[in-house]
Parts: C-alpha cells; sequence; structure tokens
C-alpha cells in the first residue's frame, strides 16, 4: 500500500513514466521525451529537468546494478547526462528517447569496464532489509532472504544477461531496442533477457538450491 | 514490466521490483541539473550578443542594397530620355577624333559610324548612374551642344544595299529607249502622268521640250 501511494504521488507529480505506470489514469498530460529534448535544445532548462526527473532513477538502477559499485554507478551517471547534455545541439528525434538514452549509459559502461579492469565480480551492493509493518518476523525474514536471493542471483548473471534484463526491466525497452542498445540482433537479445528470468526465476522458487 | 520477454513471469519482475529502490542522491542531481543549465546558457547566451547586431547589420545592408538596385533599374529604364552630358562630351571627343569619311556615299564608313555610334549609346547606358551623379560645368554643356551639333554634321547612316536596289526599282526616270524619239518620250511621260506621278512627269517634260524644241503636245493632254 505504502508502495503504492507513493506511486500514485509520483506520478500526480509528472515526475515518473515508467512502464509500470502505464495503467494508471492519465491525469496530467504529459510531453513527449523528444519534444522535452527539443525544447531544451531551444534553450528551455526546464524541459531538461522534466526529463532528468523522467529516467533519473531507472538509468541510475541500471548502472548500479550493471557495474555493482555506488561510486562507479554515480561516475557513470554523470557521464551519461553530461553526454546527453552535449548531445542537445546535435540531437535529432529519429529514434525513442529511451533508446538513445539507454545506449549512451551501455556505452558509457563500456568504456568505465575498459577503463578500470576490475570492476567484475566485486560487487558492494548489499540488498534493502526492509518489511512492512504488518508483517510477521518470519515472513519478513523470508521475504528478505528472497530478496537477497535475487540480489545474488543477478549479481551472477553473466554481463549480457543482466544487461538486456535491466534494459528490459528499468528502461522498459522492446527486445529490438534492447538489440539496438546492445548491438546484436533481435533473437540474440530476446535469448538474453530469457536466459536471464529463467535463472532469476529459479533463484526465487529454489531458495535451498540458490542460498 | 510491460515487455514481451518477461509477460510470461511476472513474479520476477514483482521480486526485482522489491529490490530496486534506489534513488539518485540529491547532490548528485544538482549538480546534473547544474551543469545542464550552464550548458544551456552557455550555448545560448554566447551567440545572442552577436546574433542581434548581426541581424540589424545584415537587414540594413540588404535594405540599402535593394534601394540601390531599384535606383538603377529606374534610372537605366529612362535613359533614353535623361541626357548624360559625360557620355555626350566623350561622344563628341570621338567623333572629333575620327572625322567624317571624304565620300558620303563611302557604305562602309557610314556603317563604321553607325557601329561608333551604337557602341557610344550603349556606353552611355552603363554609365548613366554615375554620369547622373555627376554635376555639369558650363564648359561641359558647351562641348555637349557642339558634339550634338557634329552628330547633325555627320552624313546619313549608311542605306543598306537592299534599300538602294529597292529605290532603283522605284526610279520613274524614262529610259534610253523611250528618250530616242519625241513620241516614244512624251508616251513615257503619258504613262507616268497616268500613274499619279506628275511630278516626274513635268520633270521628263521639260527635259523632253529642252531636247526637242520643236515638239508640241499633242492636244486633249493636260
Amino acid at each position: 500500500m505504502a508502495a503504492n501511494a507513493e506511486i500514485v504521488a509520483a506520478v500526480s507529480a509528472g515526475l515518473c513514466t515508467r512502464p509500470a505506470l502505464a495503467y494508471a489514469p492519465a491525469m496530467v498530460h504529459e510531453p513527449d521525451d523528444s519534444a522535452l529534448m527539443l525544447r531544451y535544445q531551444d534553450g528551455d532548462v526546464t524541459a531538461f529537468e522534466v526529463l532528468y526527473r523522467r529516467h533519473k532513477d531507472p538509468i541510475y538502477r541500471y548502472l548500479l546494478r550493471l557495474c555493482g559499485h555506488r561510486d562507479a554507478a554515480e561516475d557513470i551517471f554523470q557521464e551519461v547526462w553530461g553526454k546527453i547534455v552535449k548531445a542537445r545541439s546535435s540531437y535529432r528525434p529519429t529514434a525513442k528517447f529511451t533508446t538513445f538514452l539507454y545506449r549512451v549509459a551501455h556505452n558509457c559502461f563500456i568504456d568505465h569496464v575498459r577503463r578500470n579492469k576490475r570492476h567484475a565480480g566485486n560487487t558492494t551492493l548489499e540488498p534493502e532489509l526492509h518489511g512492512d509493518p504488518g508483517e510477521t518476523l518470519e515472513l519478513t525474514t523470508e521475504r528478505s532472504l528472497a530478496r537477497e536471493r535475487l540480489e545474488l542471483a543477478l549479481q551472477t548473471l553473466p554481463d549480457e544477461q543482466r544487461d538486456a534484463f535491466l534494459l528490459s526491466e528499468e528502461g522498459g525497452l522492446s527486445m529490438d531496442q534492447i538489440a539496438s542498445v546492445t548491438g546484436c540482433n533481435r533473437e540474440t537479445a530476446k535469448s538474453r533477457v530469457r536466459y536471464a528470468i529463467n535463472k532469476l526465476r529459479s533463484a526465487i522458487d529454489e531458495p535451498a538450491e540458490s542460498s | 514490466m510491460t515487455t514481451e520477454a518477461n509477460d510470461n513471469d511476472p513474479r520476477v519482475s514483482d521480486a526485482y521490483r522489491e529490490i530496486a529502490h534506489e534513488k539518485t542522491p540529491a547532490g548528485l542531481d544538482r549538480k546534473i541539473l547544474a551543469m545542464a543549465a550552464a550548458e544551456a546558457r552557455a550555448a545560448h547566451g554566447v551567440p545572442r550578443t552577436w546574433f542581434r547586431p548581426l541581424a540589424w547589420a545584415a537587414t540594413i545592408a540588404l535594405s540599402f542594397a535593394l534601394v540601390l538596385e531599384i535606383t538603377q533599374v529606374d534610372e537605366i529604364a529612362h535613359i533614353g530620355d535623361v541626357a548624360s552630358p559625360r557620355a555626350d562630351a566623350d561622344l563628341a571627343e570621338r567623333a572629333e577624333e575620327s572625322p567624317p569619311p571624304a565620300d558620303a556615299g563611302d557604305a562602309l564608313g557610314k556603317q563604321k559610324n553607325e557601329e561608333l555610334m551604337r557602341q557610344q549609346l550603349n556606353k552611355r547606358s552603363s554609365d548613366a548612374p554615375a554620369a547622373a551623379k555627376v554635376t555639369i560645368s558650363p564648359a561641359q554643356r558647351e562641348r555637349a551642344a557642339a558634339a550634338e551639333e557634329q552628330d547633325r554634321m555627320l552624313p546619313e547612316p549608311a542605306r543598306t544595299f537592299a534599300a538602294i536596289a529597292e529605290e532603283k526599282e522605284q526610279d520613274n526616270s524614262c529610259d534610253a529607249d523611250a528618250r530616242a524619239s519625241s513620241e516614244t518620250w512624251f508616251e513615257c511621260v503619258s504613262a507616268l502622268r497616268d500613274a499619279g506621278q506628275t511630278e516626274s512627269a513635268e520633270q521628263e517634260l521639260e527635259a523632253l521640250l529642252a531636247e526637242f524644241p520643236d515638239f508640241r503636245e499633242p492636244p486633249g493632254n493636260p
């Protein structure tokens, strides 16, 4: 319930347009991402603020789970938005803005990996262990363990599969868009996502084996 | 999420949503928004400082060029009406330098003169705007008048060979055969009269009487 209230509040504020909220009533007419970017191109800073607030959290989580380090994620995050800002003069709304944004983020992450070889298998993310107030201790513990297992399974996924899964979950990208961002064909992208989901499902369903 | 891959298993998506609550640090938000604002100011502020003066300068320059162009077109259109003293003076000088040919009937000389005059007229057209701005002194005026007088004294423009041939065809005088005897000559005079060329007929009659003083017109003729 608390989460729902938070989501409704975010939608009302016009700050969040994640695909998970697509069923929410169209209370506020929100300008298109490309339109906002074009407005920013013309010098409208408030348009950029709307665009930024719309995408900042999903892109942050995408980078955070991709590289596994908060500091590194923040550096890449800053680099991504710096590139978006600099690219505004040459921006043409030929593709969906989300695809463009996540392609920039993906490329920045690849550059970061090339610069810092040590990122692999050295994650510092810890799952947030918090439960609803009404839950019993047993249920809370069980849910916490499930989250921990999922987080662990996510971190142990191969980079390509984790990338494809996160693009699907955080960016809400279609298979074609994932293929475009990651530079592979559609079938490859689809199989990566499928493998990732299968592994994560196994981690959720079989707690004993996963943990 | 509503992608085609995980529609089949919303549990994974829901489980992921439960762990994915991270938000960007506020400090990072401020930093990025400040960077975006600064970039927008830099990109739109610098050109604006010189865009406006440049735009004004371009507008004024284009307007001036347009007005000048329109003025020139008007002057060229009225060049036939407007006398150009400088060009006339040039023409006079040229005329002095190249006197009219000795033989007035020399068609080639006439043609050359015509050509020269045409060139001068063309030059006058192109020089007209500049000439219009020149102040005309009395001396220049006299020279121009002299040049015009010289023009008048120049031989008539040469006639073309075709024109001369045509004129010859229309020659109304009686030929040598007709002038062989007074009767045939008078018949020619009568023919001219019948053709309505009374002047030529009278001239021929005078010539006939001078040649044949004893000749008397037959009665019934005017």
